[in-house]
């Protein structure tokens, strides 16, 4: 994992560079003179080689000094923490509404299997994927800030205000999980086993729970330890849409301004949370599914 | 990650066992791939005849277009579906939006693809240190998070259409890589191609002549699939203003330019979205379709 | 138990005449004078947070309008006209030695929060510190007109010589030549006095956590968040004291929300970003202005801020004047103000009405696209050519683009528009050539500067004459006109403003009318065409 973050680094690095333009002119601002500009360029080391630029980005970061962020000249880490509450608060918010709705009509569907219920549980899942989140958003304002405003019209007041984030990020995407979970109860439920435990006289309420779905959990938790790293590392639409002030606005402020170490910071801070979550599903992939250790 | 591409081979599909003809009936007898197929014609004709069907010019800034005031107008009249902030018709760019969404999806697919078969083949027939290169190397790119990945090549190429094309085609190959490598891995394994290797073909014509058929229904299915996701990145990208520029009409930035509006004049937002949730619908099904017919375990 | 009437009814009638006494009394907080209480709080709603509270750094009038209530400069101007007052000084400063030398007494009693005296000395320092280059103050060309200025930024000198602290409460300014445009110099938050201690124990940090001596305390700042300004007990002045206790300014609250929640009350003003974006969005405008319940929302001037495009004149196309004067007559400036609704009164030259140069003579320009396309064939461009146009993102930004963008096609000039951000604008915008077309605006209340920014060539390495305009005969004109008074100077600038507008390098769009959408229980509210608003002279009714 550490060779996949330095790897995302060099990268993150290496397109920095190939930004037009000069940090130290944005930095000094339009009507500065030239001699102002030389020397902030100067201070900042933007006159050095790239490599040696990285070597010392890469050292201080190593100690947690990812520099200051050009635009308020304040320090980098300690504003992505600032930042990350919010994103994590609609990334839980989020995963929770995709997990409680996208399992539960993956259920409906596959216990109601082949009968209209199936079929309008599938579409609805299917609707989430189709319908674009930042409209989604868009709408969900509009209904719920303004013609009936009983929901806060985005920025983050009282609590109500991670409700909208929350549920248009989870409905976009539920899809996926109410597919996967039908898909793999209707894998059990067709099984020998299960025919044999529900002959035994088990009622059908504890087969489905007990035994279909403990097939489908292992995908799940799959695409959720995926899901809530890309989540965390700050879903950039939504939070344009709602105005909340977490590390995907932070990162596309960056972006925009030419913030070299606020782009490092925030891509290199999402980026490692994505890998963790990687590296927490394939460890507890190998501790659920003990054949995959094994081929391991 | 070994456990992920296990997961992924599981899902590969095994070479389809009835030919072509099972598959058509397959994909004929389910209701939702038929209107999949449905929406994605119409979708085409729309883009392919946009400059017949749409009323107006797209991008004329019609005088009458805004009222006296400055404000876009309401569906009625010479504007059937209204007009947006300039004095534009939104139906004749919501019709021209669709020939630029196909445009953009299909041809950034298409080098999504190349790149993804090229990856993907590499690594699962040579395997050893190439395939783990070239796998860590998705694993890095993958890590990044695709909008700001985007965002990123579009500040650095100012984004015109063609460059949009390459952007977008070229952060969208990694999970296709993946599969391919996974099912070109499996094919690697059968018997024929020891045999093959065995009556002294090399390696490259094995791969290409023996393997990649085997692997070309799989792209098939996964880039129809992942033009669904094309049409939306390129509409969020679109949203949050480095994709489709002024003016050419692109759903995305045609919802972008109408948020302000929500409250004033909604139909800007509420047409494009969804013309947009349609047409990505369609390419789901469709893919849904394909995917079921030629894996005849669904 | 049967209480007594008697009783009862004399507890009623005490208790009544106790009520009426009470309500007699003034409340707390009581006015002042007619109508002014003193006290409250006041919440205002911004969609960012300012860029820096260094004022030797700000260059954004976000950041400046709230640096103005927390720094004390020599003068300024009254607020709402572009009329200079002395504020720190004594009087107005009266020139001497020919223009070159201003004498200017400071009024006593003036101290930072943290103790220390704002004296001539704390001014001689902060005026140096612009100069010095670690500063990286965009000002440092403001003061260079001082004697002595440019070797003391170069090292040579330990201090300017032009700056002399003849006593603690007075201090004179030499100028190399005389310049009508100092005393408006000192006008800027940038020449306000800091202080020296604390600005060099800490450093960058100061910017974060200014110590002023202005009417409001900055007492703290959450980025992303909101700034809380109180009252200065400290400050210097009753007169020109604030009337508000406490100001809270929320960041980060997109102006849609903003203009809901003053409609509901919950906060007083939507702001915007008082740099450019607008605070009431150009998409609500319309449904507030023509809605009776908000008329008493609503402020409006027309500000000393002019709109133009320009024409790189290094770019090929460009090079030719009749190409210039093809797109000045394209250009539907019509249609742009009402793109605005109607937020904005056809420009005719850059000096804006009110300003002194300002020539009613000068005809406004007719859109002609004929008379366009006729010019461009006859320099040579029958089909038109490719070009591009640069603007910002703030709304109404990309809507004026497109609508230029459709006016050059139609005369055959494909353009495709660029919007960036502030940081990429900062470095296209200063490189010349960087952008063969742009579109930009002035809002100063110096006049000199509204001709000098645009079109003298000493400007062009500065990124301020972005069309890289050079015409001696206008460089002599407004060179000459400099070291004259404002009187003076008036015909030298409009004769300089008419050459220049003959070459067509700038295209004058319209002169902004802004408005402004407030809660009408504060008082005192009115737009400075300087500051935006004048913190200061807010209160509750």
């Amino acid at each position: 994992m550490c060779v996949a973050l330095v790897g995302v680094s060099i990268i993150t690095f290496v397109i920095s560079y190939l930004l037009p333009g000069d940090p130290a002119r944005v930095i000094a601002g339009p009507q500065a003179p030239l001699s102002v500009v030389r020397s902030i360029h100067h201070q900042l080391g933007l006159d050095q080689p790239v490599y040696v630029q990285y070597g010392k980005f890469a050292w201080n970061a190593i100690r947690g000094d990812f520099g200051l962020s050009y635009r308020t000249q304040q320090e980098v880490l300690p504003a992505i923490w600032a930042h990350f509450p919010y994103t994590a608060a609609v990334a839980g918010g989020g995963l929770l509404v995709e997990l409680l709705f996208g399992v539960t009509l993956g259920i409906i569907a596959a216990v109601r299997r082949g009968r209209p219920t199936d079929g309008i549980a599938m579409t609805i899942a299917l609707l989430g994927l189709a319908i674009p989140s930042f409209w989604l958003g868009l709408i969900l304002l509009y209904l719920f800030g303004f013609i009936w405003p009983i929901l806060p019209l985005g920025g983050t007041g009282s609590w109500t205000w991670i409700i909208l984030p929350s549920i248009t990020l989870g409905f976009s995407g539920a899809a996926y999980y109410t597919r996967m979970t039908r898909t793999a109860m209707l894998e059990t439920l067709g099984e020998d086993y299960v025919r044999t435990a529900r002959a035994k006289g088990l009622s059908g309420r504890q087969v489905v729970l007990k035994h279909a779905f403990r097939n489908a959990i292992r995908t799940v938790v799959t695409m959720a330890g995926m899901d809530l790293g890309s989540f965390l590392g700050g879903v950039l639409v939504i939070e344009e849409v709602f105005g909340v002030p977490g590390i995907g606005s932070l990162a596309w402020q960056a972006i925009l301004n030419e913030d070299l170490p606020m782009i490092q910071g925030t891509v290199l801070f999402a980026a490692c949370l994505i890998l963790v979550a990687n590296l927490g599903i394939d460890m507890l992939y190998g501790w659920i599914d003990p054949r995959v250790r094994a081929a391991d | 990650m070994p456990a992920l591409a296990d997961v992924v081979e599981e899902h590969a599909l095994p070479p389809s066992q009835s030919g072509w003809h099972g598959a058509l009936r397959r994909y004929g007898r389910r209701y939702s791939s038929l209107v999949g197929l449905g929406i994605t014609l119409i979708m085409f004709a729309v883009a392919i005849f946009a400059p017949l069907i749409a009323p107006h010019d797209p991008i004329t800034q019609f005088t009458n277009g805004i009222s006296a005031e400055g404000g876009p107008k309401p569906p009625g009249g010479q504007f059937l579906l209204g007009t947006d902030d300039l004095g534009r018709d939104l139906l004749s760019r919501l019709i021209w939006g669709a020939r630029t969404s196909m445009e953009i999806a299909v041809l950034s697919n298409i080098i999504s693809a190349v790149i993804a078969v090229g990856v993907g083949a590499c690594a699962g027939y040579l395997g050893g240190r190439v395939d783990m290169l070239l796998m860590r190397l998705t694993d890095m790119l993958m890590a990044i998070p695709a909008m700001l990945l985007a965002a990123f090549l579009a500040a650095v190429f100012r984004p015109s259409i063609g460059i949009i094309i390459t952007i977008v085609g070229f952060v969208n190959w990694f999970y296709l890589a993946r599969i391919v490598r996974a099912e070109v891995m499996a094919q690697r394994r059968r018997e024929f191609v020891d045999a093959a290797r065995a009556i002294g073909l090399s390696s490259p014509r094995i791969l290409i002549a023996h393997i990649l058929p085997q692997v070309w229904g799989l792209v098939v299915v996964y880039s129809t699939l992942n033009v669904a996701t094309t049409v939306l990145f390129v509409a969020s990208l679109s949203y949050v203003g480095i994709g489709v520029q002024q003016p050419t009409a692109d759903w995305g930035n045609m919802i972008s330019d109408g948020s302000p509006y929500l409250s004033v004049a909604p139909w800007l937002v509420i047409f494009p979205g969804i013309v947009l949730g349609i047409s990505i619908l369609g390419f789901n099904l469709l893919g849904d379709g394909l995917r079921d017919a030629l894996d005849p375990r669904h | 138990m049967r209480k007594p009437i008697r009783f009862t009814w004399l507890t009623i009638v005490a208790a009544a005449l106790l009520c009426s006494l009470l309500s007699l009394a003034p409340p707390a907080g009581a006015a002042t004078h007619l109508g002014v209480h003193e006290g409250g709080t006041a919440n205002l709603d911004f969609s960012d947070d300012p860029a820096t509270l260094d004022p030797a750094l700000a260059a954004d009038g976000y950041s400046i309008t709230i640096l103005h209530v927390l720094f004390i400069t020599l003068l300024t101007n009254k607020p709402g006209t572009a009329q200079l007052i002395p504020w720190g000084a004594t009087a107005m400063p009266v020139a001497s030695n020919g223009g070159k030398t201003y004498i200017v007494h400071l009024r006593p009693g003036m101290k930072f929060t943290d103790g220390e005296p704002t004296d001539a000395a704390s001014f001689k320092y902060s005026i140096e510190r612009l100069l010095v280059p670690a500063t990286k103050s965009p000002y440092s060309s403001v003061v260079t007109g001082l004697v002595g200025a440019n070797d003391f930024a170069a090292g040579k000198a330990k201090t300017v010589a032009g700056i002399k602290v003849l006593n603690p409460l007075t201090l004179e300014f030499d100028l190399t030549t005389p310049d009508n445009a100092f005393l408006y110099d000192l006008t800027y938050t940038a020449l306000a006095a800091v202080p020296q201690n604390v600005v060099q124990r800490e450093g960058a940090r100061f910017a974060h956590a200014p110590v002023g001596n202005g009417q409001y305390i900055l007492q703290n700042w959450s980025p992303g968040v909101q700034l809380t300004l109180v009252k200065n007990p400290g400050y210097f002045d009753a007169a020109t004291a604030g009337h508000l206790d406490k100001l809270l300014l929320h960041t980060d609250v997109p102006s849609n929300l903003a203009v809901l929640q003053v409609e509901q009350g919950s906060a007083d003003i939507s702001a915007g970003d008082v740099n450019g974006g607008d605070g009431i969005p150009l998409a609500l405008f319309l449904g507030i202005k023509n809605n009776p319940r908000w008329q008493p929302y609503l402020y409006h001037t027309t500000m000393p801020e002019t709109w133009f495009f320009v024409l790189s004149i290094g770019d090929k196309p460009y090079q030719n004047l009749k190409v210039r004067e093809a797109v000045s007559y394209a250009i539907n400036r019509q249609k742009i103000v009402q793109l605005l609704n109607g937020r904005g009164i056809l420009a005719s030259q850059i000096m804006p009405p009110g300003m002194p140069g300002y020539d009613p003579s000068i005809p406004q320009q007719a859109y002609n696209p004929a008379k366009a396309r006729a010019l461009l064939a006859q320099a040579g461009f029958p089909h038109g050519f490719s070009t591009s146009i640069m603007m910002f993102s703030t709304p109404p930004g990309p809507q004026e683009a497109t609508s230029i963008q459709y006016d050059l096609a139609q005369v055959g000039i494909k353009a495709d528009v660029h919007i960036v951000s502030l940081a990429q604008y900062s470095t296209t915008a200063s490189t010349p050539g960087g952008a063969p077309t742009q579109i930009n605006d002035w809002q100063t209340i110096v006049p000199s500067l509204f001709l000098n920014w645009t079109w003298n060539s000493n400007e062009i390495q500065a990124g301020n004459n972005m069309a890289e305009f050079s015409d001696h005969r206008v460089d002599a004109l407004l060179n000459q006109a400099e070291q004259l008074p404002i009187a003076q100077a008036v015909p030298l600038w409009k004769q300089a403003q008419r050459l220049a507008l003959s070459q067509y390098g700038y295209v004058p769009l319209y002169y902004a009318v802004e408005y402004d959408f407030v809660n009408p229980r504060i008082g005192g509210f009115q737009v400075d065409p300087n500051f935006i608003y004048e913190y200061q002279q807010w209160y509750l009714k």
